[in-house]
C-alpha cells in the first residue's frame, strides 16, 4: 500500500487542465485507486480538447512512477461534460458534436456524384473522362471510386501502386492531373468483395472521411449503379453539390435513370444533368451511323424531368480501348472528337456549379 | 428545377431553452418555434409509424423530452437526439415546415 499523501504530493507538482493550478487542487481528479503498487488515476477533461491534455496525462503518469513504492502507474483521461453545460439527465451517452463537413473533404469546393440507374451504361468511363476533362479546364480534381463491388478506377487510370498512409489519412494516387482513390487500390484486382450492407457503408464512409484530398475544386464520386444503401449513405454523409445521371438512350435504361433522378430529388441534391452515353455508333468501315440503343432518349427524358441535358457521347472503339488501356480518351487524344464531347460536358458542369450558388446549409445553433 | 425553388429551405435552426425549443427560420421569411416534446411525439422514425395518436401521446407523457444533440443529414434534414435516447427520426426541411404550420393552426 503506497502512502496516499506521497501520491498527492507527487500529483501536486503537476499542473492541472488550466495549466497552472496543481492537479490536486484543480478538481479534475476523477478517481484514484491502487492495488499491489499499481496506481490508477483518472482525470476528467472536456472531451473536445482531450488531445491537448495528453502532455498533462504523461506528466502525471511520470510523477506517479517516480513516487516511492509505486511499481506502475496508469493515468487515463475521462470525458466529462463540459463545465457549465446543461446537465442531461437520462441521456444514455453524450454525443460529441460531429462536424457537418468531414475534415477530409473540408477543402473540397464541390462534390458531385456520377450515378446511373442501372449498370453497364458506361458510368465509370464517363466519370473518369469527365474528371480528366475538368482537370484540363484548370480545376483541381479528385475522383472517388465508390463502386465497392466493381471498382474500375485503377484500371481506367492505369494505377497499380498501393496508396500510402500519412498520419492516418490515405494519400490518393495521381494520374492525368486527377487525384484518385478506389477500393480497388486497397484490395487485389481479382479479389471479390463479398460484403454485407453495413460493411459497404463503413467502407464508403472511410473512403470519404479518411482520404487526404487537400484543396480541390471538385471531387467526382463514381457511384455504384442503382438507388440503394450506398447512394443514400453518400447523400447523407457528404454535402453533395449535385448529381449527374448517365444513361444509354434505350428505354430500359431510361426507366432506371428516372429512378436515379427521383432519388436525388428526395434527398434534395440538385441533378446537374443527364448525359447520354453510347448515343450512336459510326461504323469504322463504312462510316454509316447506327443508333444501336436508339437515340435522343436521354435528351427527351431530361426535358420531361426539367433537368439539363449535358451532352451525348458515341459508342466508339477508341473510347473502350483507351479505357481498358488505362489512359482515358480525354488524356490520350485531348483534341479528338470524343475528348471534345467530354470537354464540352465538363464546361457545362463548371458553368452550372459556378453559376448556381449552392444553397447553404442552415446554421445549427445550440443554446 | 422550378419546383425546388418553392420548397422551404431553412436558414437557421436554433435550439434554446435547454433543448426544449427548436426554432427554424426559412428563407421564405417564415419562422416556426417547435417544442421538443411535440417533435418527439411527431417523430417520423419508422418505429413510430404505426403508433396511434394516443400511443404517440404516451411517448412524452409527463416529460419535457428535451433535445440533447442535432446531427445534420446531407442537404435535406436533421436528426435530433432526445433525452430518452431516441435518435432515429430524420426530420426533413419539408416535414419541419409542415409541423410548424400544423402547430401554428393549433391542431
Amino acid at each position: 500500500m503506497v502512502d496516499e499523501s506521497l501520491i498527492m504530493k507527487a500529483l501536486a507538482g503537476v499542473a492541472g487542465p488550466d495549466g497552472k493550478t496543481p492537479l490536486t487542487q484543480s478538481g479534475a481528479i476523477g478517481g484514484l485507486t491502487q492495488r499491489d503498487g499499481k496506481v490508477y488515476l483518472s482525470i476528467a477533461v472536456e472531451p473536445s480538447r482531450a488531445a491537448a491534455f495528453e502532455p498533462m496525462r504523461i506528466a502525471a503518469e511520470n510523477a506517479l512512477k517516480a513516487t516511492p513504492g509505486v511499481a506502475s502507474a496508469l493515468v487515463t483521461l475521462t470525458a466529462e461534460r463540459a463545465p457549465g453545460a446543461p446537465v442531461q439527465p437520462g441521456a444514455k451517452h453524450a454525443h460529441p458534436p460531429r462536424p457537418r463537413v468531414p475534415e477530409s473533404v473540408a477543402g473540397v469546393k464541390n462534390i458531385i456524384a456520377i450515378a446511373s440507374g442501372k449498370g453497364g451504361v458506361g458510368k465509370s468511363t464517363t466519370a473518369a473522362n469527365l474528371a480528366v476533362a475538368l482537370a484540363k479546364e484548370g480545376w483541381r480534381v479528385g475522383l472517388l471510386d465508390a463502386d465497392v463491388f466493381g471498382p474500375s478506377a485503377p484500371r481506367l487510370f492505369g494505377l497499380k501502386d498501393k496508396p500510402k498512409v500519412d498520419r492516418s489519412f490515405i494519400v490518393p494516387l495521381e494520374a492525368y492531373g486527377v487525384k484518385v482513390i478506389s477500393i480497388g487500390l486497397l484490395i487485389e484486382e481479382e479479389a471479390p468483395v463479398v460484403w454485407r450492407g453495413p460493411m459497404v457503408m463503413s467502407a464508403i464512409t472511410q473512403l470519404l472521411r479518411e482520404v487526404a484530398w487537400g484543396e480541390l475544386d471538385c471531387l467526382v464520386v463514381d457511384m455504384p449503379p442503382g438507388t440503394g444503401d450506398v447512394q443514400l449513405t453518400m447523400a447523407q454523409s457528404a454535402p453533395l453539390a449535385g448529381a449527374i445521371i448517365v444513361s444509354t438512350p434505350q428505354d430500359l435504361a431510361l426507366i432506371d435513370a428516372r429512378r436515379g433522378v427521383a432519388m436525388f430529388d428526395k434527398v434534395k441534391i440538385p441533378v446537374l444533368g443527364i448525359i447520354e452515353n453510347m448515343s450512336y455508333f459510326i461504323c469504322p468501315h463504312c462510316g454509316g451511323r447506327s443508333d444501336i440503343f436508339a437515340h435522343g432518349g436521354a435528351r427527351h427524358e431530361a426535358e420531361k424531368r426539367n433537368v439539363p441535358f449535358l451532352g451525348e457521347v458515341p459508342l466508339d472503339m477508341a473510347i473502350r480501348e483507351t479505357s481498358d488501356g488505362g489512359k482515358p480518351i480525354v488524356a490520350a487524344e485531348p483534341d479528338g472528337a470524343h475528348a471534345q464531347a467530354y470537354r464540352a460536358i465538363a464546361k457545362a458542369v463548371i458553368a452550372r456549379l459556378e453559376g448556381k450558388p449552392q444553397r447553404a446549409a442552415p446554421r445549427i445553433v445550440i443554446g | 428545377m422550378d419546383k425546388e425553388q418553392h420548397e422551404p429551405w431553412p436558414t437557421e435552426i436554433r435550439l434554446t431553452d435547454e433543448g426544449r425549443l427548436l426554432t427554424i427560420a426559412f428563407d421564405s421569411g417564415e419562422s416556426f418555434a417547435l417544442e421538443s416534446a411535440y417533435l418527439r411525439k411527431m417523430t417520423p422514425s419508422v418505429e413510430a409509424k404505426r403508433l396511434t395518436e394516443a400511443e404517440r401521446e404516451k411517448l412524452i407523457a409527463g416529460r419535457s423530452a428535451r433535445i440533447t444533440a442535432i446531427d445534420p443529414i446531407g442537404n435535406y434534414a436533421i436528426r435530433p437526439t432526445f433525452d430518452d435516447g431516441h435518435s432515429t427520426g430524420i426530420f426533413s426541411w419539408t416535414y419541419l415546415a409542415e409541423l410548424g404550420r400544423k402547430a401554428r393552426r393549433g391542431s
